[in-house]
């Protein structure tokens, strides 16, 4: 809202420098956007941001009286009492209310002989700084008492309207209406309308019809004052694409006791610019009229809820500055009246904000309270923690990405068993479901940024996934991560390393070595959404924590990726529920240890893991460790079989292993891999 | 934002609160001293806040007479751009690479 301060000194006086106004404002909620100088050289002109509780404070008067009470000064009323003729106004004019829920009260006054002219200078002055332009004396000086009162009227030719009958209504199936802009506009059965005895002449609270509008020939006016329901109008105009200065008034909830005193403001001003004469009476249909809520004020609710007790003398001097009656019911309550202009006022904590604000925030000293429970920590914090940092020094960022998806994406990554969750009203079919996976925010993450020019990336990201499973609703939080391009970079001295299948592997077991879990087992499984030589679930024993493999190719060509992509996902309720590691320490052996090599000769599906789990089956606890260390295929071997190097390393805490014994060892475990497996030595 | 920050409370309005209020920090562009970012006002906007509005309560059976309480609402990515002197909000869902990049720990 616009504020001209040489305009709305005229109701209240105002002797302080601009820029302690603005701040005086701001501090009691009414803060200043700007202040500049008014195109015409009209003055000096605030820009207010009145909020969405005060249309009060839609009109010059409304801030005024803030302005008073904030200054203590006295408000200068609005009581215009212009001189009316003989002749009664309802000779000349009828108004009747179909719809009295719609519209509480409709005020009409009738002037007679006006001459519509060019308005005088003063007034165009005013309205051209707060950015109205000036159409004539009639329709100027609506505007005029718009901005003043923050109340909306309208001006019909009253000469134009059919047999001089105001009907206030719905409009009827199929029933149109030219505004006064020029455009023709379909109505609905739930529109209000102001109509004359034949046709819609107005949308009530919106917009005039452009049929009755004052022209240079108009000599009769009618002038309605009126009130209509917020959310009627709101929709009306909305339905329409329309926004007024009316409509946004209306859609804010008007004074009702306003209308009639708009009225006469606005009759007395048609008089001394346009002369003719007011026919007596005002024509006034209300309906619904207004109920002042009681309200209850207690002074220790005051000081419960502000924390610091303000003097009786304030609170009243506040409340009945900013129109409230307050009457002391007893030595520790009043009984308080609400004026018609603040709807928003309805409860006793209403009236304590209205003290609070403009006694001054700063009067209420600062403190803590004292908690009475230690802050807790959210359960699994610790192990979320060890898992980032993990993941982050393995060089992984922490994406985050939005849950609602695409449908057709999800289901490129949706396992079976499993449905998506579909949201009932989407903002659009792009996020129309809700992840069932991080993989899928993740592939779409790496992609971006690849074909961005980003092609050595990881990321990882901790977040929740949706799904239907069993006919139920399932939330899963996981951990899910992404690579791509080099593991190493090439440099002068490396010849760089691409990351593979094999490096995310070895990222997931260093980001799960803190957790207590049974020995990681790699089994390949056969998710469609990895390429079918690289994909496994990932074991914790006999407990599945997830899966990770290589994007297969079709859907990285979906959402053009042209590089491979590694992407792995842990369930972490699993993971949190096995905790973090105990750590204990182990002694260290005094005595040294022994490596053994077994080249083996295998069968292709036979896999290390498999080799080890024997091995380890042997459990010979002076075993410290089992590794594979080359591979080897093709002649002298058989083709239906390929060599595998594995080494041993044995370990006693109690002396120095003797030869005999590490023999012992080997010839167990060759017998256990031949039994078991298959495999025979290479000679 | 550092020690030498002051803070300072307005009334506001927000649906859920009342009484309402708008929490005000030094400006961090200019120190206080008036620049565009805020307006010339040396206060740039930090959080919404209030104590609850006594309609909340019935939302979830407690008794407004008996309890009273106050909530603020801190726009994380809001106090990212304060603090780190980002200019673009949408960085913080992107994702790209180069923007995560600086801010590792």
């Amino acid at each position: 809202m616009k504020i001209l301060l040489e305009w709305l000194k005229d109701y209240v006086a105002m002797e302080v420098p601009v820029a302690k106004l603005t701040e005086d404002l701001a501090l009691v909620g009414i803060p200043v956007e700007a202040v500049e100088e008014a195109p015409n050289n009209a003055g000096t002109l605030i820009e207010l941001e009145i909020t969405t509780n005060r249309p009060d404070l839609l009109g010059y008067h409304g801030v005024a009286r803030e302005v008073a009470a904030l200054y203590s000064q006295p408000l200068k009323p609005i009581q215009p009492a212009p001189p009316e003729a003989d002749e009664s106004a309802a000779t000349l004019a009828q108004v009747e209310i179909a719809e009295p829920d719609l519209c509480h009260r409709y005020v009409a006054l009738v002037l007679r002989n006006i001459k519509v002219q060019p308005s005088p200078d003063w007034l165009r002055q005013r309205l051209e700084a707060c950015g109205v332009a000036s159409i004539n004396n009639i329709v100027d000086v609506t505007n005029f008492v718009l901005l003043e009162l923050g109340h909306p009227t309208h001006a019909f030719d009253l000469d134009l309207l059919g047999n001089r009958r105001i009907i206030v209504r719905r409009a009827q199936p199929g029933e149109k209406l030219t505004t006064l802009d020029g455009v023709e506009r379909a109505l609905k059965p739930h529109h209000l309308l102001i109509a004359d005895a034949s046709r819609p002449v107005a949308l009530a609270g919106i917009m005039g019809g452009a049929d009755s509008e004052i022209s240079f020939s108009t000599r009769n006016v009618l002038l309605e004052s009126a009130w209509f329901e917020p959310v009627a109008t709101r929709r009306a105009a909305k339905d329409l694409g329309l926004r007024t200065e009316a409509s946004h008034r209306f859609e804010r909830g008007m004074d009702v006791e306003a209308p009639l005193r708009a009225a006469r403001r606005c009759a007395q001003l048609f008089l001394e610019l346009a002369g003719g004469e007011l026919l007596a009476g005002a024509i006034d249909v209300y309906p619904r009229r207004w109920q002042s809520p009681q309200l209850t004020l207690r002074r220790k609710e005051i000081l419960r809820i502000l924390g610091a007790p303000v003097p009786d003398q304030a609170t009243e001097r506040i409340l009945a500055a900013l129109g409230f009656t307050c009457q002391r019911e007893s030595t520790h309550q009043w009984s308080v009246t609400v004026p018609s202009f603040r709807r928003d006022v309805t409860r006793e904590i209403d009236l304590i904000e209205e003290i609070a604000r403009h006694h001054g925030y700063d009067k209420f000293p600062a403190h803590l309270p004292a908690a009475r429970q230690p802050v807790a920590r959210q359960p699994h914090a610790r192990a979320e923690e060890a898992l980032r940092q993990r993941v982050e020094g393995l060089g992984f960022d922490e994406a985050v990405n939005f849950s609602p998806v695409d449908p057709t994406e999800a289901e490129k990554f949706l396992a079976p068993g499993r449905e998506l969750v579909r949201i009932s009203k989407p903002l659009s079919q792009e996020a129309s479901v809700l992840r069932p996976t991080g993989l899928l925010s993740l592939a779409k993450t790496v992609a971006r940024n690849v074909n961005r020019g980003q092609r050595d990336v990881r990321f990882y990201e901790i977040g929740k996934t949706y799904a239907v499973e069993g006919g139920r609703f399932r939330e899963r939080r996981v951990l899910t991560l992404a690579a791509t391009g080099q593991l190493r970079a090439k440099s002068v001295y490396d010849p760089g390393q691409p990351y593979d299948f094999f490096a995310l592997k070895g990222a997931l077991e260093a980001a799960l070595e803190p957790f207590a879990l049974d020995r990681l087992r790699f089994q390949s499984c056969d998710a469609a959404c990895f390429h079918p030589a690289y994909r496994a679930t990932v074991f914790a024993g006999e407990k599945p924590l997830g899966v990770l493999g290589q994007l297969a190719a079709p859907v990285a060509a979906a959402f053009k990726l042209r590089q491979p992509a590694y992407l792995a996902e842990l369930d972490l309720e699993a993971l949190y529920a096995a905790g973090l590691r105990e750590r204990r320490y182990q002694p260290l052996s005094r005595f040294p240890a022994v490596e053994r090599d077994f080249s083996l000769v295998l069968d292709p599906g036979t896999s290390f893991g498999a080799v080890r789990q024997v091995i380890e089956q042997l459990q010979i606890p002076e075993l410290v460790s089992v590794v594979a260390v080359d591979r080897f295929r093709g002649q002298p071997l058989p083709q239906d079989k390929y060599s595998l190097l594995v080494r041993a390393t044995f370990q006693s805490s109690e002396q120095t292993l003797a030869e005999e014994q590490v023999r012992r060892f080997t010839d167990r475990i060759v017998a256990a891999l031949a039994a078991e497996l298959g495999a025979t030595l290479r000679t | 934002f550092g020690p030498e920050t002051k803070t300072r409370f307005a009334p506001s309005y927000f649906p859920f609160t009342e009484p309402s209020a708008d929490v005000y920090g030094t400006c961090v562009f200019c120190d206080g001293s008036g620049c565009r970012v805020c307006k010339f006002t040396g206060w740039i906007e930090l959080l919404g806040s209030g104590m609850v509005d006594p309609a909340v309560y019935g939302f979830v059976d407690y008794n407004p007479e008996e309890l009273s309480g106050f909530a603020f609402g801190i726009g994380v990515e809001r106090f990212a751009m304060l603090k780190y002197g980002v200019n673009d909000l949408q960085l913080f869902f992107q994702n790209d690479a180069r923007f995560l990049q600086q801010f590792r720990r």
